[in-house]
């Protein structure tokens, strides 16, 4: 099989096909990992979680996605519609294009297929996260309502003040690869998992992409005591979906990037297909007691129809690392309380971007001293 | 591909130039400034220029315009009333802008296009890598003191901001 990324045609063909498939792939993954949450959260507060729609509440997201689709679309008087509907369609686009330069490959015939491989490749998410804030700030400026707009103004800070600790926290890492292209940051040294040598860098952006994709506990723009539903109060059906939607592709694309900068990516010890399915039923009988089957399952089924397809193991262990880092924001939810404003800022501001400063200085003094 | 790239572009700028101007919406016209710094950007991809695209997009695009909207929002949805304008701002408008436009005729005139200089390596061009050179070493004084004079409008933004208290 010849490099069809070489050929002109093909190499359209290519990437036409990866992004179907990854708009396919990741949609429902998305949903999965919502059911996933429900799932954790309901074991960890020691109730059943859904259980009831197909086996072992298998369907629940499906008839989910239902109802949000066929449910009517109320648009409240008042509303500055334009803005109104742009600001869910932002939400999506943004989430969507982050992944189209997440080195998620698949690998085919000895040669991975990516979407895209550019040489600025961490700079351009930070470019398309950074259009998040303009779905929240004009979802909740359009909605004409006061919870809503208060949930965008407070998100429109909070977003700007993490940012920079989200952007700083990755610049030791550049620092060491002595690049910017994800690719050659997941393949440092054969794969070696940079949070060993940069482990302050992986905390601080574990931290600061909670706060950058609004979640507990740093969920104050839709902090629902306070707020009701933040900058999405007055969106229902399928627009409420969207943001829904778009916020679990987020999470997902943030746990994505941490695994490529900081855990090595797809890279694991490669395994021959016996091995890999007494791997797989060893995870099936493991967690068969346990109610997380239905997420964790797919992945089983999957890897074995990968190691079938003669797909090789890389999108194996990304998927395993990445589901790791969603479960560690699963478990942050629902077990930290929400932080009070004034605290995000100060931890923002006053912890959190020293700390990434003084990271930034230090690596940089010890890569100088190393060379 | 690559002109059609371009007049999309260049339409966006000047399709978001113009509702700057116009809404009267203060809203709307953060959003075409959003939109004529998108298109700007991409212009600045087809030109090779991979770093300064993403630098516009995260700090024009990302930062400085949602300050904009953020203060627009805190202020409230105020539209401009047509009686708070002059009474002769259509003249004056038309004179400004026909110097301007004159002004950029000329310029455009004057412009002498050259051949990229002998040794330059066009397959690094506009790249972080060689834009970090250029920075580092030739342009290191420039660029440092560029950056003190930030941090004194911001030292001096934050004192003026805390003497009002």
């Amino acid at each position: 099989m010849t490099n069809l990324y070489n050929d002109p045609f093909w190499h359209w063909i290519v990437v036409v096909v990866a992004m179907m498939l990854l708009l396919f792939v990741l949609v429902s993954a998305t949903a999965y990992v919502v059911f996933l949450e429900r799932v954790v959260i309901g074991h960890i507060q020691r109730r059943p979680g859904p259980n009831r729609v197909g086996p072992r509440g298998f369907l629940q997201m499906a008839v989910d996605g239902i109802k949000l689709v066929t449910k009517e679309s109320f648009i409240p008087h008042n509303v500055d519609l334009f803005t109104y509907i742009a600001a869910p369609s932002i939400a999506v686009l943004a989430a969507l294009l982050t992944w189209s330069v997440i080195p998620f490959a698949i690998w085919f015939g000895g040669v991975s297929y990516w979407i895209a491989n550019v040489n600025i490749g961490i700079l351009v998410i930070f470019a398309i996260s950074a259009m998040n804030v303009y779905a929240i700030m004009l979802g909740g400026y359009s909605s004409n309502s006061k919870y809503s707009l208060l949930g965008g103004l407070r998100s429109a800070a909070q977003l700007i003040s993490y940012e920079m600790s989200l952007g700083l926290s990755l610049v030791p890492i550049f620092i060491i690869t002595g690049s910017l292209r994800l690719q050659t940051i997941e393949g440092w040294h054969g794969g070696l998992p940079l949070i060993l040598v940069a482990p302050l860098s992986f905390v601080i952006y574990l931290i600061s992409a909670v706060a950058e994709t609004n979640r507990a506990p740093f969920d104050l723009p839709e902090a629902e005591s306070e707020l009701v539903g933040g900058y999405h109060t007055e969106y229902s059906g399928f627009k409420f979906a969207m943001f829904y939607l778009a916020e679990y592709m987020n999470i997902t694309a943030v746990s994505a990037i941490a695994t490529v900068v900081f855990l090595g990516g797809g890279s694991g010890p490669v395994l021959n297909w016996v091995l890999w399915l007494l791997i797989a039923a060893a995870i099936f009988l493991l967690l068969l007691w346990s109610r997380f089957v239905p997420p964790f399952g797919a992945l089983v089924v999957a890897s074995i129809v990968f190691a079938f397809a003669g797909l090789d193991t890389p999108l194996f262990w990304f998927l395993i690392k990445v589901l790791a880092i969603l479960f560690i924001y699963i478990w942050l939810r629902s077990t930290l309380p929400r932080l009070r404003y004034d605290m995000l800022m100060q931890l923002g501001w006053k912890v959190l971007l020293p700390l990434s400063i003084l990271n930034v200085i230090a690596t940089a003094l010890v890569v100088v001293a190393l060379t | 591909m690559a002109t059609f790239i371009f007049l999309v572009a260049a339409a966006f700028c000047i399709a978001g130039a113009i509702g700057i101007v116009l809404f009267r919406d203060a809203i709307r016209s953060v959003l075409s400034l959003v939109a004529v710094m998108l298109a700007l950007s991409s212009l600045y991809l087809m030109l090779s220029a991979q770093f300064i695209f993403a630098v516009q997009v995260i700090v024009y695009s990302g930062a400085v315009m949602v300050l904009f909207l953020f203060v627009i929002a805190l202020m409230g949805p105020v539209r401009e009333q047509p009686s708070t304008r002059l009474r002769f701002q259509g003249l004056l408008a038309v004179i400004v802008a026909g110097s301007f436009a004159g002004l950029v005729v000329a310029m455009l005139g004057g412009v002498r296009y050259r051949a990229p200089d002998k040794g330059a390596v066009l397959s690094t061009f506009g790249s972080v890598e060689s834009i970090a050179y250029g920075l580092f070493t030739t342009y290191l004084y420039p660029f440092e003191l560029t950056s003190l004079l930030l941090l004194v409008a911001a030292v001096g933004a934050i004192y003026m901001s805390r003497r009002e208290r």
